[in-house]
């Protein structure tokens, strides 16, 4: 396989998957709770493009998807913000993912690595929505969406990292598609 | 004019140490001439694919693998040029219509192409326009390609290859989701156009035979030119086995449908009626073969889902001997193969997608060993192998082992004949059986149904009957 | 199903020009976060609630309602926690549950959160996908960022469809003990999702094959096949927004 060569093909075809995929995990698959309601699954996805493609691609696919998903779910006054909180939240994993490991992958890692990085991503994206609820409709209101908020990221984070161990597993091909 | 020369592929095997290389041909030569339309015949798995997609130049450069030899296309050398260099010369039609499908309209997806060729918009709208009333797809110009049909889908793929107007077509499986009426139209269109085209098939289609300038066939890598009268003798390409034997019913279970009707919601946003199915009466004993044969959409998977329980019947009953069955028995005495083995491809090696199952029937570990390490010879399958790496065969052999562990009762394969030869399919079904599984496959090829089931079920007009023995 | 977020109806929403509209939204969307008066506010959702009445009709015009209903409600229920000064309005027996202050905060939240949910449903629904890539690239996206859009929505549905078909693969391979409970069922979903992202992983190098078998990477410039319809009537439709989001901001400074 060339990896010099120009691959804006490869480029456009994995962040519109994994963009597609954010999308699809954000309003198809949903897991009851047992508070209350469901959750989504967005940031498995999230998580686990940071960690397998980096944070470029987090950036994007992240931001993206969950900003289609918003439009399509008719919430689309969310869309700029879901992709910067989302986009921003796939990065910084992505970014410490890279940085605490040369291949930038989970296995090679350190735990306290991939702890840090989730629960900074957990800040950014829960304080992300408690911020920008709060300008919409006040804070105290916003303030209710954050224990969902915090039991979404933390399950997507496990679930992502998990996740990630599977694929790569199962699908060695996997690190031909990074660029 | 084309001419693949001295052609060999191979490609990693990431099993164990990840430093082999798997051969999939050596040294394949084959020559097509101008205006001239070749048969390919080859069993599946065979690398019918990875040849079309070698002469596309998507292989190896998306996948990896090791090339070598020539394809020379007229003065050309294709192996040395980009992809998209390749677009006004050579249009493929994938087998699979999903991997190959860009756009979210069909007009978008004829232009799309065209766009690259930096045609102008009005010629665009003309060529669409042309094309669509030539594949009769006019009423779906705006329609998204998910809410297709697989034969409508075909037909988009092959109007944007009648788009572009390339001089070769290399058609890839393109019958398998054609009614006969299309795919008399394609075979018309190749000849009356004399265009220079490959067709990749599995499967030797006998009423075709004579509309091809040559036929060849590959098998262990060697291509050779074949006539007629040979592959009308050769039982890979042409199902004219004996029925496998049959008699006792004495003490089996007998799986049976009566007076059911079923609805399936289309999932179509173009259908305004949810699909109906009525079922007379139906029935399989275990130890016995069964065909459900019917035209793409006549509702066969429908009914499949029914019995299997993913979906209720509005009315009817479903019952092993005299006992109705809820939809959650359902699913524990009947098992599914999904045409598609990568719906049930979940854990990284063979051996964890078999024990998966078993484990969770609570089983002690070395019981558990012993019966996936029997189940993997029986059905030839590699422990240590990762499914989704595996060869479609593979998967498919793995799905029935799946099947088989879980001690179903009956066991449904859909579209037993995709990507699986007539051996292949034999065997599965014979091993199902001598585990005591009553199986009902599903096709659309009546030669299959009558060679491998000892009874068949048409499906016709929303209605299930037993096909009589002539 | 999840293919287009394009709801089809009719009048002036769908014949304005993309370009136009979508700087429309964006400036009325900021205007109701400057310091407008109440009546200002209500005035401008009424604008785009008759809007979208009028473009999609009345049954489809509550429907933004459903996504947002909850969290209104959610607010209804902290009006009382909000502000304690001002001049009682709603007191049971010696609790106040509503002042002036916070109803009038109350107002202004839910005021600039429904015309916003509104606006831009507006843009949403009247404007095709199209003509929304269109708009983007006008405004200097590049064309393989317009691109990914596109792919991305025709692989939604496949993916979800998909996701589906695995799911039932999977409750099919279950036996009769094998329901789990409390933190294992989380991970019982786990096979599925890697079968979906696994089946989605392989598709990306076909997608790739596919797309440079069309002919995207050449060095040919691209045709376009479709286009905005440009000059005279794009300049009128943003003369048009422009008059439109000056009055407004007119009407609340005078």
């Amino acid at each position: 396989m060339d990896k010099n060569e120009n691959r804006i093909a490869l480029k456009v075809a994995l962040i519109a998957i994994l963009t597609a995929l954010t999308t699809v995990f954000t309003i198809v698959v949903r897991v009851p709770t047992p508070i209350k309601g469901y959750i989504s699954l967005c940031d498995v996805v999230i998580v686990f493009s940071a960690y397998l493609f980096g944070p470029w691609t987090a950036l994007i696919t992240g931001g993206l998807g969950t900003a289609i998903a918003d439009v399509i779910g008719g919430y689309s006054q969310w869309a700029p913000f879901s992709f910067l909180i989302h986009g921003l939240q796939g990065a910084v994993i992505g970014l410490i993912a890279k940085k605490a490991s040369k291949s930038g992958v989970v296995s090679d890692a350190s735990l306290l690595s991939v702890i840090g990085a989730g629960l900074l991503g957990t800040v950014i994206m829960v304080g992300g929505y408690f911020f920008v609820g709060g300008l919409f409709y006040g804070f105290e209101p916003a303030a209710t969406e954050i224990p969902m908020n915090l039991i979404q990221a933390i399950v997507g984070v496990v679930l992502g990292i998990a996740v990630t161990k599977t694929v790569r597993k199962a699908y060695p091909p996997v690190r031909f598609l990074t660029w | 004019m084309l001419s693949i020369e001295n052609l060999s592929f191979s490609y990693p095997d990431y099993h164990g140490d990840g430093g082999h290389e798997k051969n999939l041909f050596h040294d394949l030569s084959v020559q097509v001439e101008s205006g001239e339309a070749l048969l390919f015949l080859a069993p599946p798995d065979a690398g019918k694919s990875t040849l079309a997609r070698i002469i596309s130049r998507g292989v190896p450069r998306y996948t990896s693998g090791t090339l070598a030899g020539h394809i020379l296309f007229g003065e050309l050398d294709i192996l040395s040029m980009e992809a998209h260099a390749l677009t006004p010369l050579v249009t493929c039609v994938f087998q699979n219509p999903q991997e190959q499908l860009l756009m979210n309209t069909v007009a978008d997806e004829i232009a799309f192409p065209l766009e690259s060729l930096g045609i102008p918009s009005e010629e665009i709208e003309r060529r669409i326009q042309h094309v669509l009333t030539t594949w009769q797809l006019s009423h779906v110009r705006n329609v998204h390609p998910h809410e297709l049909s697989g034969g409508e889908r075909k037909r988009v793929l092959l109007a944007v290859t009648d788009a572009i107007d390339a001089p070769l077509w290399v058609l890839d499986e393109v019958f398998d989701d054609l009614d006969v009426k299309w795919k008399r139209f394609v075979m018309d269109l190749l000849q009356e156009r004399k265009k220079t085209s490959i067709v990749f098939a599995s499967r030797f289609l006998p009423e075709f035979a004579a509309r091809f300038s040559r036929i060849v066939m590959m098998d262990k890598g060697i291509v050779r030119t074949v006539d007629e009268a040979e592959l009308r003798q050769s039982p890979r390409y042409a199902g004219t086995r004996d029925n496998p034997g049959y008699t006792d019913t004495a003490g089996k279970m007998r799986l049976s449908v009566s007076k059911a009707r079923i609805e399936h919601p289309r999932t179509s946003e173009r259908a305004a009626e949810p699909f109906r199915l009525h079922v007379d009466e139906l029935s399989v004993t275990q130890g016995e073969v069964v065909a459900l044969l019917g035209e793409n959409g006549a509702g066969k998977s429908t009914l499949a889902r029914m019995l299997c329980g993913l979906d209720d019947p509005l009315e009817g009953v479903c019952a092993i001997d005299s006992h109705a069955l809820t939809a959650k028995m359902r699913k524990l005495n009947i098992a599914y193969l999904f045409q598609n083995p990568d719906f049930s491809i979940f854990l990284p090696t063979v051996a964890d997608e078999l024990s998966y199952s078993v484990k969770k029937q609570g089983k002690r570990k070395q019981a558990v060993h012993d019966q996936v390490y029997k189940v993997a010879q029986e059905f030839s399958l590699d422990l240590e192998a990762n499914p989704s790496l595996m060869s479609y065969g593979a998967k498919k052999r793995l799905q029935a082992a799946v099947a088989s562990l879980l001690e179903r009762s009956f066991v449904i394969i859909d579209e037993i004949d995709s990507g699986m030869t007539y051996e292949m399919a034999f065997q599965s079904i014979e091993v199902l059986r001598r585990r005591g599984a009553g199986v009902i496959i599903i096709t659309h090829d009546e030669s299959i149904a009558s060679s491998l089931a000892h009874r068949t079920y048409m499906i016709e007009a929303g209605y299930v009957r037993e096909r009589s023995v002539s | 199903m999840i293919s287009s977020t394009f709801v089809s109806g009719k009048g002036p929403w769908y014949v304005f020009d993309p370009r136009a509209k979508l700087i429309l939204i964006i400036l009325l969307c900021v205007e109701v976060f400057l310091p407008v008066p109440l009546w200002g506010i209500y005035l401008l959702f009424a604008l785009a609630f008759v809007s979208l009445f009028q473009a999609v009709g009345l049954r489809m015009s509550f429907s933004p309602f459903k996504a947002i209903g909850l969290i209104i409600f959610i607010m209804v229920l902290f009006i009382p926690f909000t502000h304690r000064t001002g001049t009682p309005i709603i007191v049971i027996g010696k609790t106040v549950l509503a002042t002036q202050d916070s109803l009038l905060q109350f107002a202004t939240h839910t005021g600039r959160f429904i015309t916003i949910t509104y606006l831009t449903t507006l843009f949403v629904w009247t404007t095709r996908m199209n003509d929304i890539l269109l708009t983007f690239r006008w405004f200097s996206l590049p064309y393989s960022a317009a691109l990914v859009i596109t792919l991305t929505f025709r692989f939604i549905p496949f993916i979800a469809e998909t996701f589906t078909r695995i799911q039932e693969a999977h409750s099919l391979r279950q036996s009769e003990h094998s329901q789990s409970k409390g933190w294992n069922a989380l991970f019982d979903i786990l096979p599925t999702i890697s079968c979906t992202l696994i089946f989605a992983l392989k598709s990306i190098p076909h997608l790739a094959m596919s797309l440079e078998h069309r002919g995207f990477g050449s060095s040919v410039k691209r045709s376009s096949y479709r286009s905005l319809s440009r000059g005279a009537s794009l300049f009128t439709h943003l003369l048009i927004c422009g008059m439109i989001a000056t009055t407004f901001a007119l009407l609340i400074i005078l």
